[in-house]
């Protein structure tokens, strides 16, 4: 168990040092969570005087006083689910980085040679 | 320490190691010399637990790596043909991270990491990312690596392969002094062979199968042919048609005033050279015993 724990805190050093791993899992979750909730909201005064739109979304929305800020508020809720997406990402890309770093850097070989469990 | 009994290891349909057998005792160099894809490396993973032979059997310590793998591997260092070293990381980093799997105390570890660092000159870089390090200085780091532990059992292949000269002096000196203050068992892998001759004490010539395995007396003994060479006062032309009437030289040449010979039973027929050469009126100045280089028996060996 410690030796699974030294190995797991040294992946996480060097994935922390090696931006390609962890620079994509960081731009998505900017793109859904940040960028794409703040280009609706710029967007929305725009929409709203649209009377289809305006329409639809007092249908929607009854009984709200403030449309904006309840559209805003819906936006919002629906993009947070994005944010899932990281704790989903995070392995799926951890995995096979590590792997795939120990046999760039011929590491493997000399990390089983040591007193480890290998079976 | 080392017991390889029949070993073979066959990947598919090709056979890297055919059954080989040897012993390695303890505080021996054995140097393992062979052409590329002679084996040389399977068999270094197959003794170090890395891979399990397909026939066979090994002891090392007297322990079977199928029940003892993690004994061996806590007795064994190791030197692959690539430093293998993580290169996002420093090179402290490094040596205290492969250390850690070691049954060592903590303060011993760091003052054997700080005491490799500074033999190699590598001290004053130690917080220096790997991916900085050139090619010989990774390769200083990995045999650090290798020795951290204080094996009892070094596998190093091809050792100074990645090193500048002065480096690569370094390193067979350090593996002399291993040898003479440690007690070291060493298994060393190279191409090298004035390195495998100046540090072997016996010598093993693998293709897929051994060829031959001696000390290297041994292999300069038992050669077919031996040289000799003859220092002349005057001209060595003088004494040509002479020397040629040996039927046991082999081979025969002559620069200035030096022949050089290649004769078989040389105790017999040395003797009856010199008497003619001295009844001929040569005054000899020298007479020696060419001893074969490694690397001449060696190509005998792999060719025939």
């Amino acid at each position: 168990m410690k030796n699974a724990s030294r190995i797991f805190r040294k992946e996480i050093k060097e994935i922390l040092k090696n931006r390609s791993i962890w620079l994509p899992i960081l731009a998505v979750s900017i793109i859904f969570s940040v960028v794409f909730p703040a280009a609706l909201t710029l967007g929305l005064e725009g929409m709203i005087k649209d009377p289809d739109v305006a329409d639809f979304i007092k249908r929607v929305f009854q009984g709200t006083d403030n449309i904006q800020l309840a559209m805003l508020q819906f936006m919002i809720k629906q993009f947070m689910v994005f944010l899932l997406l990281i704790p989903a990402m995070l392995p799926s890309l951890i995995a096979p980085a590590s792997i795939v770093l120990e046999k760039e850097s011929n590491t493997l070989e000399p990390l089983i040679a040591t007193p480890i469990k290998t079976s | 320490m080392i017991h390889a009994e029949n070993l073979s290891k066959k990947f598919g349909t090709i056979t890297a190691v055919d059954n080989i057998s040897f012993d390695i005792e303890k505080g021996q160099i054995f140097g393992f010399l062979g052409p590329n894809g002679a084996g040389k490396t399977t068999t270094i993973r197959m003794l170090s637990t890395l891979i399990a032979p397909t026939e066979g059997k090994i002891a090392i310590d007297g322990r079977d790596p199928k029940k003892d793998g993690e004994y061996i591997r806590s007795i064994i260092g190791i030197l692959t043909e690539t430093p293998g070293m993580y290169e996002k990381i420093s090179a402290y980093e490094n040596l205290n991270y492969f250390s850690s799997f070691y049954n060592i105390e903590e303060i011993r570890r760091k003052e054997s990491i700080e005491k490799f660092l500074k033999m190699f000159e590598l001290w004053e870089r130690r917080s220096d990312l790997v991916s900085t390090y050139s090619k010989g200085m990774k390769q200083k780091l990995a045999l650090s690596r290798a020795l951290i532990h204080q094996p009892k059992i070094l596998f190093l292949d091809e050792p100074t392969a990645a090193l500048d000269p002065e480096s690569a002096y370094m390193v067979r000196s350090f593996i002399e002094r291993l040898k003479e203050k440690e007690d070291i068992t060493i298994f060393l892998c190279t191409h090298n062979l004035e390195e495998a001759s100046n540090l072997s004490d016996v010598v093993c010539i693998i293709k897929s199968k051994i060829i031959k395995i001696a000390t290297l007396d041994e292999l300069q003994k038992n050669r077919k042919g031996k040289k000799v060479e003859i220092i002349l006062k005057d001209s060595s032309n003088k004494y040509l048609n002479l020397i040629k009437q040996f039927k046991e030289i082999t081979y025969i040449k002559t620069d200035e005033n030096k022949i050089s010979l290649s004769l078989e039973n040389p105790e017999n027929t040395n003797p009856m050279i010199i008497k003619k050469l001295v009844e001929a009126g040569a005054e000899i100045l020298y007479f020696n015993e060419v001893k074969a280089s490694l690397e001449e028996i060696y190509l005998e060996l792999i060719r025939s």
